[in-house]
């Protein structure tokens, strides 16, 4: 997988950045893929970049899905960028509509990954402040606990229960408006 | 969705036990609580998320600090209770958005004791849909200051609302888009207390009065389904404009001033149709649109047997609009002959440089009587009327009688700048009759004049 990012792009080959995992693998992407993460984006635009970025709490296997990501999305950031800044749905729109299902395909299938991975991603995605991956990996959390009682979303994610039956009724007396 | 959960069958297990299926580690309540609240507000369900008090310890209240908020299908009861129980922290609730389902019908009091609730959450976008009852309309909502909220929606079915001034401690300071669907207001008031907002839209109003828009700021301006008697909108910021509504009187007043707009939708039917001053024929809808940069009217205007003499000044109606170049006549003729109406349209419609007259005659009648007060006042074909702009005419459904060859007559005598004119016949007309050979006639006599006569035979 370290040929992830291994520079297949020629022409932007000026503006290429080395990623380092935590278990020391280096990754070369483009500027582009890198500064969909803004805690990257931050490291370039302060010049804090030469000799490589330093990931310490992103592994090699992570970073690689991570950066997959990244090239299939930074091609649409600048349109998701403008619909969310403004009101206007033009930018939006403009977008062609076959690269975003084609995009939603991708995004499906990259989130067929065990649960251990999935939370890597999540943690990866928080600590990298990638909002879309953040947002894609969470919203696959939540959809898997919707419907769900406590007890089966306990045994899907090894869920503790440590509440005794007292700290429970309490729990339903406060929110019982949640139980009516 | 109702959690069961029986305590006597509860695992119990020490904090490293043995997962269920699977086995393993407890990943995601290992997740630092803003993850967390993220994947809880990913369930778009405060309810959802409040059961989740329920798996651990680590989960309990968890919800009160969620940054989106998203109530459905919830009692007003069981909202004032969630919504008490929301924590304030120094992080602001991002999204509140409560839909009340249109079993609860609320009264006037009860839905702004709702919406003060909600303002003391301050978010910064709301989404607020109830249902209140017809007969308590004239009991206006207070609606509080919502300090913080930009995007506000409102969708309060059979409800009106008022929003007190600053002072009063209301307003949409920050608003800078406002939706608001099913419930009266005063635009002008409304549009006061939101001193930066952008975008309003609004949807199935009744009885509004006059849409007063005075805002610095305003650059899309959205309304349909309303009934109004006029618009007086002062925006010199906004570009799109689209209203759709009915006037339920003749006393349509019109001001206008938005000079970047770019683009405008206006269409309106009436209820009670404009009869025109001394005539049988009534406007029963108009369009005003924005079309590369020139302003298209469309007029459709319709005779009726029945009708006793109108009372409209159409010239002083046609006056308040933006200036326009381009006028689509259409006229309902009925069998009538309709020459004195167009011109008396035409008169007031000076400024056209493009005119489409398009001629449907339902035939739902005998051709008129001898003296029908349709061909009133008779010298309207003596008449001299300025069309100095005027370049381009397209007629459609002739059919070639006297008075429309007369018509004819008249316009090219008064558009000095003609330069094209298609005249397409009726299709119950053939163009063998002695009225298409006139109009060929007529037309061939105006030598700089590019003209086509077509028939659908």
């Amino acid at each position: 997988m370290a040929s992830a990012g291994s520079g297949d792009e020629k022409a932007a080959a000026a503006a290429m950045i080395t990623l380092i995992s935590s278990d020391n693998e280096k990754f070369e992407v483009t500027e582009a893929t890198a500064t969909l993460s803004q805690t990257i984006r931050h490291m370039i635009e302060d010049g804090c970049t030469d000799g490589g970025v330093p990931l310490p709490n992103v592994t090699s296997k992570i970073l690689a899905r991570v950066i997959e990501y990244c090239k299939k999305h930074a091609t649409a950031a600048a349109g998701e960028e403008g619909s969310s800044s403004s009101f206007s749905d033009a930018a939006f729109l403009e977008v062609d509509r076959a690269f975003l299902e084609e995009l939603e395909e991708f995004d499906d299938a990259f989130l067929e990954v065990d649960r251990a991975t999935l939370f890597d991603l999540i943690l990866a995605a928080n600590y990298l402040d990638i909002k879309g991956l953040l947002n894609l990996t969470c919203q696959k959390v939540a959809d898997s606990v919707k419907g769900k009682t406590p007890e089966q979303i306990r045994e899907m994610y090894n869920i503790v229960n440590d509440l005794t039956p007292e700290e429970e009724a309490e729990i339903r007396r406060e929110t019982q408006w949640a139980f009516e | 969705m109702e959690f069961r959960s029986d305590p006597r069958r509860r695992r119990v297990a020490g904090p490293c036990g043995p997962g269920g299926a699977g086995g393993g580690v407890d990943r995601i309540s290992g997740l630092p609580d803003d993850l967390l609240l993220h994947v809880l507000a990913r369930l778009r369900c405060a309810r959802a998320a409040a059961h989740a008090s329920l798996l651990s310890r680590r989960w309990r209240g968890l919800w009160r600090y969620l940054p989106e908020l998203t109530f459905r299908e919830i009692a007003p009861g069981a909202l004032d209770a969630a919504l008490a129980q929301v924590a304030r922290t120094e992080l602001p609730l991002s999204l509140l958005d409560i839909d009340v389902p249109p079993g609860h019908r609320l009264s006037p009091a009860r839905v702004a004791s709702l919406l003060r609730a909600a303002a003391r959450a301050a978010p910064a976008e709301l989404s607020f849909v109830v249902w209140g009852l017809p007969e308590d309309r004239p009991t206006a909502v207070e609606v509080p200051r919502f300090h913080r909220a930009t995007s506000v929606k409102f969708a309060m079915w059979n409800l009106a609302i008022t929003l007190p001034d600053e002072a009063e401690g209301g307003g949409f300071p920050v608003a800078e888009k406002l939706s608001i669907d099913g419930c009266i207001f005063d635009f002008g008031a409304l549009i006061s207390r939101c001193p930066r907002l952008r975008l309003l839209q609004a949807r199935c109003i009744d009885g509004i009065g006059t849409i007063t828009v005075h805002s610095p700021t305003i650059e899309s301006l959205d309304v349909d389904g309303v009934s109004l008697r006029g618009v007086d909108i002062v925006a010199p910021l906004l570009k799109k404009f689209t209203l759709m509504g009915s006037y339920t009187r003749r006393d349509l007043s019109v001001s206008f001033s938005a000079p970047m707009v770019q683009d405008v939708h206006w269409s309106a039917h009436f209820s009670t149709w404009w009869v025109l001053t001394g005539s049988m024929w009534g406007l029963c809808r108009f369009s005003l649109c924005l079309e590369e940069g020139a302003y298209r009217l469309h007029l459709r205007i319709e005779a009726q047997d029945f009708w006793l003499t109108g009372d409209v000044n159409l010239k002083q109606k046609i006056a308040q609009f933006p200036c326009f170049s381009v006028l689509k006549l259409s006229l309902v003729t009925c069998g009538h002959i309709y020459g004195a109406t167009a011109l008396n349209v035409l008169e007031v419609c000076t400024d056209i440089k493009r005119l489409t007259l398009v001629i449907y005659d339902l035939k739902v009648r005998k051709p008129c009587m001898q003296n029908c007060r349709c061909d009133q006042p008779y010298n309207w074909r003596n008449q001299n009327i300025s069309l100095a702009a005027l370049e381009e005419v397209e007629i459609e459904g002739f059919e070639g009688a006297e008075h429309e060859v007369d018509l004819l007559k008249l316009i090219l005598k008064c558009a000095p700048m003609l330069k094209a004119m298609t005249v397409t016949l009726s299709d119950e007309v053939s163009p063998c009759i002695s009225g298409c050979e006139e109009i060929c006639r007529v037309l061939k006599a105006c030598p700089s004049l590019k003209w086509s006569v077509y028939s659908l035979h």
